[in-house]
């Protein structure tokens, strides 16, 4: 087993509609990740894993448990606060959406940049640009990108450039959040590439969220089930797919489509009986790494 | 009426209150502390005349020599029970002085009212139905160089040319002498601040429903509707219409601050006899108690307008109501 | 026989500040009753605007400028709104990609699906709407549909809403119906339901269909046939074990091979390399030449005519010329026996 650099413990997360109601898009959630290793989070819109990321980044602020990031509780203020400048820039996010987390007005080269300057690094490379550049680069670009808008880019060269742009901190985690869902398969295969080569050559960790469940099967090696709010099954993703236990993972599982039409039409759709479901209960492990919610 | 009905206009009731409140004691002490004096407008020029010691006296009999706090928990008291004290110039119950006036203005801006949101959207779907064609461009050309404008200006203009030169229009008033009754000549003499009014307002809103009606054309459930085989016509008038309805409404409402002001304004350059000349004056002769009641007044509407567009909002937009999950 | 819609030789272009931009350039095919054509392809190649052409749904900056649309015989390429509008509904309807913003969100679900109902019968009274409506939302699987009635789409899932635009896509019996990326915005355990629930209707109701999708998966499951477009044209098309089990083109290979399920353990994915052309100003010959790896002199040269591999088969490569070198799939052959 690696090193933990990650560790999640009953994280809660709810979002105020109006002083009455309220949601509660995390419960009780618990995971951990370790150095070097790609971690899945799926499940249906609204099951809470954007959130679950973006608690994990400090972009929300957590509600109840406890993050710790390479042992530093990240959820104690006193301790944010110690160490925030390490945890800023060691830790980067990539959205979904590159159309609207890039500043528009802003050149390519000033995106990637910025957050350098805002940290007062000194670039390895002398000067800025000559930084951004070569992260652009690194990311399967040309330096004639440097001085363009966003809006010039394609979504695929877009997405790109937040990965330039979150790599240019030479971070050791990364939390993408949907990074493909938005692209062609010839140019998801082209972003899931970079992403396997980073965690291969640069021992990368990442976590990965995603719905499409033959993304994660490709890339991650563990993978966690959330539905409404919880982890309903964590397991290395081979064991997830192959003996999926919770009956929501189990209708997860069944209605990955395949590219074959032999095979799609016989596939039988399981359906997850939503009213069956029961939030409490907590994670067991039944095989080694392999956890399910139980109900007891 | 249910519960929350209630709640909700108990709620609604208490911004009000409370909103009254800070807004009578803001105009109080402002008026008070602004220069001027206000014995002038009860005595006239006699006032120049008077001795130090008539003066206190003066004064005294008008609670005007008590701390500015005294003289609002006073007059509050009063107000409360429905005795807004009286107008030093005419010497009458404010609530008097008001009365004949605000008939006129309440003709003149709700009737203004009324036609600039007419005709506002009428113009907003013609310009969405003909959009970037030659009816819509010249629409767009005419309502900018109309609301640029300035409707002082524009005000004199219109009295030089139709009441001066051609002698068409009485250039003020609202009524010839002794005609007060008469409703022809009540009206002839309306439509030149009305068209002032109606000019100068009405693109800036005839323009926002455009917009907000080519956002709603855009969207794709148009498409869906007219792959669903339906015309022109109805998707414009039966489905974009009800989408902007809410905005329209709640623009409506927010607006009657924007819409009273300018009658203020334009009844003080035909000398129309409202509420709009009558502030001014108020204003100007320190009249404070009619000054109040004005401002009370011109204060109770706007307020009272975007409550309501509150309330309309929160009550038309069927996603603002309980959530109920379809599945 | 007449086919229920046969496309010749359409092109639509749209004027754009920037010049005239080829969205869909010289695409023939032909489609039987009840059968479903897949067009599959990147984000960008023509394939929505294809579907809109025919609907004539198009944005004024669009224009047919040559080709034939002939539905049951029928040339309506040149039909106008008025015309277009009676044959819409009734003969071809749509079902779009996002259902959040299809409906119309200040409008009761039934009177829409009842707007659609009555404009194609305008006698019926309005216990006759309303009964249809009720069958229709039964007929698409919305449990009580009584009481979801009069309830607004924001208080449906999105499941429920893209049930509620199928109702409203049924609502006069069309022959054929366009189904745009129906299910690319729902969350995967209700994508398949959609997608079954759809082609079980299309079945039941002997509907023809086009399925707009860019999923692989998704194009297994439903289509009969499948259309591959890229940069505006087909370049492959055929029955849909023969694009699966048998394509053609580079192209083909290059999307099925990029797809996650395609890899093998510890591989990488086979991108295609760069991006799409843009479709303003297209490069001579074909325009997948510089993505190609299998690129021939000729590639860049002339724009390869459609060479027929079966009846039903047919793709736009110099690959299948006689002269060209022998090249072998990379793919091919039945994967899964």
């Amino acid at each position: 087993m690696g090193k933990m650099l990650l560790e999640v413990k009953n994280l809660v997360y709810e979002f105020h509609l109006n002083r009455r109601i309220k949601i509660r898009a995390v419960d009780d959630l618990s995971f951990h990740i370790e150095e070097g290793e790609v971690f899945g989070l799926v499940g249906e819109s609204g099951s809470g894993k954007s959130t679950a990321a973006r608690c994990v980044m400090n972009l929300y602020r957590h509600q109840g448990g406890t993050i710790s990031y390479k042992g530093i509780s990240i959820t104690d203020p006193k301790e944010y606060r110690k160490n925030k400048k390490m945890l800023c820039t060691k830790r980067q996010i990539i959205f979904q959406d590159s159309s609207s987390s890039l500043n528009q007005r802003m050149k390519v080269a000033d995106i990637i940049a910025e957050p350098m300057a805002i940290s007062h690094m000194t670039p390895p490379r002398k000067t800025f640009r000559k930084e951004a550049e070569f992260q652009l680069r690194y990311v399967g670009m040309d330096a004639s990108c440097l001085d363009k808008y966003p809006w010039e880019l394609s979504g695929g060269m877009r997405q790109r450039v937040a990965i330039a742009r979150a790599l240019a901190m030479e971070p050791e985690f990364l939390a993408a959040d949907e990074p493909v869902a938005s692209l062609d398969v010839s140019i998801q295969a082209q972003i899931l590439n970079l992403f396997k080569h980073l965690q291969k050559e640069h021992g990368f960790t990442f976590l990965f969220i995603a719905h499409d469940l033959s993304v994660v099967r490709y890339l991650c090696d563990r993978a966690g089930v959330m539905y409404r709010g919880k982890m309903v099954e964590t397991a290395p993703v081979r064991e997830l797919f192959d003996n999926p236990l919770h009956p929501y993972t189990k209708a997860l599982v069944s209605a990955i489509p395949v590219p074959d039409p032999v095979l799609e039409r016989k596939r039988k759709l399981l359906v997850f009986d939503e009213e069956s479901f029961r939030p409490e209960g907590r994670l067991q492990e039944v095989d080694r790494g392999h956890f399910v919610l139980k109900n007891d | 009426m249910d519960k929350n009905m209630i709640l909700f206009f108990g709620k609604k009731l208490v911004v009000f209150a409370v909103s009254m409140f800070v807004l009578s004691l803001t105009v109080f002490y402002v008026a008070r502390f602004a220069p001027g004096d206000p014995l002038v407008s009860y005595y006239g020029d006699r006032v120049e005349k008077m001795s130090q010691e008539e003066r206190e006296k003066a004064e005294e009999r008008l609670g005007l020599r008590e701390p500015v706090h005294i003289q609002y928990v006073k007059w509050l008291e009063n107000a409360v029970h429905g005795d807004f004290g009286i107008s030093y110039k005419y010497k009458r119950n404010v609530l008097e002085v008001i009365q004949g006036r605000l008939f006129n203005t309440l003709v003149l801006g709700g009737v203004g009212f009324i036609l600039i949101f007419g005709l506002a959207l009428l113009l907003g779907i013609l310009c969405v139905w003909f959009e970037e064609r030659l009816v819509d461009r010249i629409i767009c050309q005419i309502g900018v160089v109309t609301s640029c404008i300035p409707e002082f200006w524009f005000s004199l203009v219109l009295i030089l040319i139709f009441s001066v030169w051609l002698k068409v229009f009485p250039s003020s008033g609202a009524y010839s002498m002794g005609r007060s009754q008469d409703v022809g000549d009540r009206i002839f003499h309306l439509i030149l601040p009305m068209t002032i009014v109606v000019t100068s307002h009405l693109w800036y809103y005839a323009y926002m429903i455009r917009n907000k009606l080519l956002e709603e054309v855009r969207a794709d459930y148009v498409l869906l509707a007219k792959a669903k085989g339906l015309g022109k016509a109805e998707i414009l008038l039966g489905h974009c219409l009800r989408g902007i309805m809410p905005s329209y409404l709640s623009l409506m409402a927010v607006s009657v601050s924007h819409i009273l002001g300018g009658t203020y304004m334009v009844e003080m350059v035909f000398s129309y006899p409202g509420i709009g000349t009558l502030s001014y004056e108020s204003a100007r002769y320190k009249d404070y108690n009619l000054l109040m009641v004005l401002c009370i007044f011109s204060g109770a509407i706007v307020i009272l307008c975007s409550i309501i567009a509150q309330a309309i909002n929160e009550r038309i937009d069927p996603g603002m109501g309980s959530r109920e999950d379809g599945r | 026989m007449k086919h229920l819609l046969e496309i010749e030789n359409l092109s639509v272009s749209f004027d754009t500040s920037q010049g005239k931009l080829h969205a869909v350039r010289n695409v023939s095919f032909t489609l039987e009753e009840g059968q479903v054509l897949a067009i599959i392809g990147e984000s960008g190649c023509g394939k929505s605007v294809l579907c809109r052409s025919i609907m004539k749904l198009l944005p004024p900056s669009a224009r047919i400028h040559s080709g034939k649309i002939l539905v049951k015989g029928q040339d309506i390429a040149g039909c106008g709104e008025q015309e277009m509008k009676r044959l819409r509904g009734r003969l071809f309807s749509m079902v779009f990609q996002d259902p959040m913003t299809a409906l119309n969100p200040v409008m009761p679900i039934g009177k829409q699906i009842g707007e659609a109902v009555r404009i194609h019968n305008p006698k019926m009274d309005r216990t006759a709407v309303r009964e249809r409506v009720l069958e229709l939302m039964e007929l698409v699987g919305i449990p009580c549909p009584d009481k979801k009635y009069k309830l607004y789409p924001c208080h449906f899932s999105g499941g429920m809403r893209q049930r509620s635009v199928l109702a409203i896509a049924l609502a006069s019996d069309p022959d054929l119906l366009f189904a745009d990326e129906p299910t690319t915005a729902l969350d995967v355990t209700i994508q398949a339901q959609i997608l079954d629930l759809i082609r079980d209707l299309q079945q039941k109701l002997h509907m023809a269909m086009i399925l707009v999708s860019h999923d692989l998966g998704v194009v297994a499951r439903a289509a009969d046939q499948v259309a591959v477009m890229y940069a505006g044209k087909i370049v492959e098309i055929g029955t849909a074990e023969e694009i699966f089990y048998d394509p053609r083109h580079p192209y083909t290979w290059g999307l099925m091979m990029a797809h996650p399920s395609f890899a093998k353990e510890g591989e990488e994915l086979s991108a295609i390399p760069g991006m799409p052309p843009s479709l303003l100003n297209l490069p001579a010959g074909d325009a997948f030449a510089c993505r190609n790896p299998y690129a021939l002199a000729i590639d860049y040269k002339e724009e390869p005519p459609m060479f027929r591999i079966t009846d039903t088969h047919y793709a736009a490569t110099w690959l299948l010329d006689e002269r060209a070198p022998e090249v072998r799939s990379p793919i091919g052959g039945h994967r899964y026996g």
